[in-house]
């Protein structure tokens, strides 16, 4: 089974994270980039289903330069080899432009099997599996907790408000997978020297056909008009309880319209 | 023979008695100052470089990233997920060849790993160098037959954790008590007996388990899942809370006769062999906790103000900070040379492991005091409390009682003083052996006196001069040459009080702890010293100045303790102390214990070890 992973680099959520005031884009140098940790759930499950069916999982990355951190993070954890998308024309895309540009690498490259993590912890669209199996015209299993594959059969279930789903589908598909699903493996010392010789094949638009007329900020479908910094916590309302605690709790709670 | 006798003998068995490559810790006792063979440090190839520098980013970022060393503190256990990720990363393997699944890294860098984990969590640490330094790899890679490598490396190599077995209720510092015991019988030994104070024991999968073969001591690798064996107890203790040691019973353990290590008999001297290399464990440690405490000190000590100035800026604490600084780059300095000696394996470095296990444990607890001192009541608080009234957890106490017991395990600092000694008159004892041997009679004195007068009228005089006396020599250091000609003129003075001792007490010198301890640890300074200017010199390539200036003040300091030690070989209240404590133990002088209250719960001294089936229940388990 040809299994490719979607990785992506995003800005360490335990440092600060910025937007450019130029362009009103993240600021990717502000902030150490790491592996979206999302999408690590992703790489464990592409690895578990290579140990039980064999094959080989690729990765694929769309990123600056400085993604082939996470990209040999993802090799490290054990996929074979991997797919840069890299392009100066790529920067600012949207949502939609994303998932352009790699529903046009993947059909490059092939597949049987695409897993995302459920989203990004930058951007936190959570849209791009849906977007992704559009494009390519595939079924879409997304938020998977449970992913099982019988030959071209694929059957997961998808977490739910209620409890989950059982969806099933014939592969090629593009599946999407929550966190809740494994535990991803930390990378062995053995996996990082094996990751550095691995193959890592970068492509820039032209090599994917891409046309750069769809792709980067000035083709992006939405927009970010404006942003602000988040307002400091205001201190809360203390309600002291003088026997009465419960009495004013309902009128605060009334006040605000909640009850 | 009496027992002190039979334990000298156990000793002097298990001692390595060649000697096939050279020797800078031997050859300084003989007063014989071979800088050449430190200097220039050797190096590692730039493959072992690179890999070893990966590995330690990777080290770095995995604890970092997934280990509380608070958590392991508060709750006195490691957790399964931290251990797992440590064996997913191959740290359980470092000192394992590749060909076995281990890493197969350089001594440098597992001391360098080794003492990276230290600086965050020494219980970590502690549960890597017991399993690999003393553990199932290092006797197993030095000793066993290629089926045994085969059959356990890659095993630890994977995770599975094995402890070292050796110490019993009775026998500390004596192994010639041993009183467990592995019986012959067909192809298997029956082991019965009592294990204490088993670091990773409580969790172990395999265990090295030294047992009395009739008269010998020999050593085994053992199924901790074996029928017959219970561990009955965790064990708690002043510092490293998270360590998993225990009390481990053996009742008719049955164990095949292949997982005999080495032969029958060996198995003391391959735990002393063991530690030749294995002893830099520790003292890398030390050196961790060392370099921890000099940013601790440097932050604190400048942000702290009393009386009107930064307290860095009195001079007693001032006095503290230059002490923990130089000593943490005198200790990283000792541990690295003596590590990339191990990996260039053309000496022999069993006295420098020795020395830097002696030095490093009893330095770095005096900067680990010196440190909590300097934190005033902070450093008497724990982490947590200071956390949870709002200021940095800096866990200044948790270190110092972490790294007690690096004076006490893998040889007492009494013991480490005695076996260096050994080492250092050892060279006197083979040509002269005969002459101060007690027993001997007038043939034999006379014989040894020949030989021994061929010796020492070539080496006596050798004693008198040498370059420490050139204001030339050593020109290369520049700024610190004059402290290698000290270490040289001193290395001599040092040999000549050597053989007068010998000569003034004779047979009668292995008794003389107080005189051979210092004897010892004068030739520790000297080395640490020698370490530090080596390790300057090299240093200053990459950072200029800055490490002549310290490595300076180091050798200042370590000189002003040489000299110490020097004035009280002769003049001292050993003897005097010795007679006083005789009257102690007489109970002469109990009155100086009126009026106080003893709160020691009840008990015997030592808990009875006798063999037989367990009343406990069994508390061992796998992590998996
Ligand atoms: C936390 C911890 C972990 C340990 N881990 C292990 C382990 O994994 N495996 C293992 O086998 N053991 C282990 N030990 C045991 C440790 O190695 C011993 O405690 C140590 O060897 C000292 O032995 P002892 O405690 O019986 O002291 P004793 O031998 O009773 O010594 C008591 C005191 O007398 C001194 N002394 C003894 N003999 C002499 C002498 N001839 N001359 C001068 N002074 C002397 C000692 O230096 C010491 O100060 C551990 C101990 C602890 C506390």
């Amino acid at each position: 089974m040809n299994i490719v992973v979607c990785v992506k680099q995003v800005p360490d959520t335990a440092t600060e994270r910025k937007l450019r005031s130029d362009d009103k884009t993240l600021d990717r140098d502000a902030a150490d980039g790491v592996v979206n940790e999302l999408d690590e759930y992703a790489v464990e499950e592409a690895l578990r289903l290579k140990e039980a069916h064999g094959g080989e999982v690729t990765v694929l990355s769309m990123g600056p330069a400085k993604a082939t951190e996470t990209i040999r993070k993802a090799l490290a954890m054990g996929a074979d080899k991997a797919v840069h998308l890299s392009d100066d024309a790529l920067r600012g895309s949207d949502a939609l432009s994303t998932s352009y540009a790699l529903a046009e690498t993947l059909k490059k490259i092939g597949f049987d099997l695409v897993i995302l993590g459920s989203e990004s912890t930058d951007a936190r669209t959570g849209v791009l599996a849906a977007m992704l199996a559009e494009r390519l015209g595939t079924p879409q299993l997304t938020l998977a907790n449970k992913v099982e594959v019988d030959g071209s059969a694929i059957a997961i279930q998808r977490v739910t408000d209620y409890g989950y789903d059982k969806v099933e589908a014939s592969l090629p598909a593009v599946v999407s997978v929550v966190e809740k699903i494994n535990e991803p493996r930390y990378p062995s010392f053995k996996g990082i020297m094996a990751a550095k010789k691995k193959p890592v094949e970068t492509l820039a638009i032209g090599d994917a056909e891409i046309s750069a007329d769809q792709v980067g900020l000035a083709s992006a479908w939405s927009e970010v008009v404006d942003f602000a910094a988040a307002p400091p916590r205001a201190a809360g309302t203390v309600v002291k309880d003088e026997g009465d605690g419960g009495v004013k709790a309902a009128e605060f709670l009334a006040s605000k319209k909640f009850v | 023979m009496t027992d002190y006798a039979k334990a000298r003998e156990v000793a002097e068995q298990a001692r390595e008695k060649e000697w096939a490559r050279p020797s800078f810790g031997k050859q300084l006792f003989l007063g014989d100052f071979r800088l050449d063979l430190v200097h220039p440090a050797p190096r590692l190839s730039e493959q072992e470089t690179e890999k070893g520098e990966e590995f330690l980013r990777a080290l770095r970022s995995f604890l970092q990233d997934k280990v509380d060393p608070a958590l392991i503190e508060r709750t006195a256990v490691i957790p399964d997920e931290v251990i797992k990720g440590l064996v997913a990363l191959g740290t359980f393997g470092m000192t394992i060849d590749e060909e076995y699944g281990g890493l197969g890294l350089s001594h440098t860098y597992y001391t360098r790993a080794l003492q990276l984990t230290a600086s965050y969590s020494p219980a970590l640490s502690a549960l890597l160098s017991a399993h690999q330094s003393i553990g199932v790899p290092q006797p197993v890679r030095l000793f066993g037959t290629p089926e045994q490598k085969r059959r356990f490396l890659p095993r630890c190599a994977r995770g599975e954790i094995s402890a070292f077995l050796l110490t019993e209720p009775d026998v500390g510092s004596d192994p010639a008590r041993l009183a467990t015991t592995a019986v012959r019988e067909g192809d298997t030994y029956v082991i019965d007996g009592v294990k204490l104070w088993t670091t990773n024991g409580v969790v172990a999968d395999l265990l090295v388990v030294m047992a009395r073969t009739g008269s010998k001591i020999s050593a085994f690798v053992v199924e901790a899942d074996s029928p017959g064996i219970t561990v009955e107890r965790r064990n708690s203790f002043m510092g490293l809370r998270g360590i998993e040691n225990g009390v481990t019973r053996f009742h008719q353990v049955r164990v095949p006769a292949d997982n005999l290590i080495g032969r029958e008999g060996q198995g003391l001297k391959i735990a002393l062999t063991t530690l030749n290399t294995g002893r830099l464990s520790l003292p890398a440690t030390c050196a961790g906790t060392a370099k921890w405490a000099t940013k601790i000190a440097r932050e604190w000590a400048s942000e702290r103000v009393q009386w009107g100035r930064p307290i860095g800026e009195h001079e007693a604490v001032a006095h503290k900070i230059s002490f923990i600084t130089c000593t943490a780059y005198a200790l990283e300095a000792v541990v690295e040379l003596a590590g990339r000696m191990a990996d260039d394996e053309r000496n022999d470095i069993r006295i420098e492991a020795a020395l830097a296990k002696l030095y490093g444990s009893e330095m770095a607890w005096r900067v680990a005091d010196e440190l909590v001192q300097i934190r005033g009541g902070r450093g008497y608080e724990t982490a947590e409390s200071l956390h949870a009234r709002g200021e940095r957890g800096v866990p200044a106490e948790q270190m110092l009682r972490d790294l007690r017991i690096n004076r006490i395990f893998e040889g007492s600092t009494e013991i480490m003083h005695l076996l260096i000694a050994r080492e250092a008159v050892d060279a006197h004892l083979s040509v002269a052996g005969g002459l101060i041997d007690p027993k001997a009679d007038l043939r034999a004195k006379g014989r040894a006196a020949t030989k021994a007068g061929g010796f020492y009228a070539k080496w006596l005089p050798s004693l008198l001069a040498g370059p420490g006396q050139l204001p030339t020599s050593y020109s290369e250091f520049g700024a610190l040459a004059h402290h290698l000609r000290y270490v040289e003129r001193t290395s001599r003075k040092l040999a000549r009080a050597t053989f007068y001792g010998m000569s003034r007490w004779q047979g009668k010198l292995e008794h003389k702890q107080g005189f051979l301890s210092r004897i010892v640890d004068i030739g520790a300074e000297l080395f640490a010293m020698t370490a530090v200017c080596v390790r300057a010199q090299e240093d200053a390539a990459r950072l200029g100045r800055r490490p002549y200036e310290i490595a300076d003040t180091f050798c200042d300091q370590a000189r002003l303790r040489a000299e110490g030690l020097f004035a009280r070989l002769w003049d001292n209240s050993d003897s005097r102390d010795v007679r006083l404590a005789r009257l102690v133990l007489d109970g002469r002088y109990t009155f100086v214990e009126d009026g106080i209250l003893d709160p020691s719960l009840d008990g015997p001294w030592i808990a009875p070890a006798t063999p037989g089936p367990t009343e406990a229940e069994d508390v061992h388990r796998h992590v998996r």
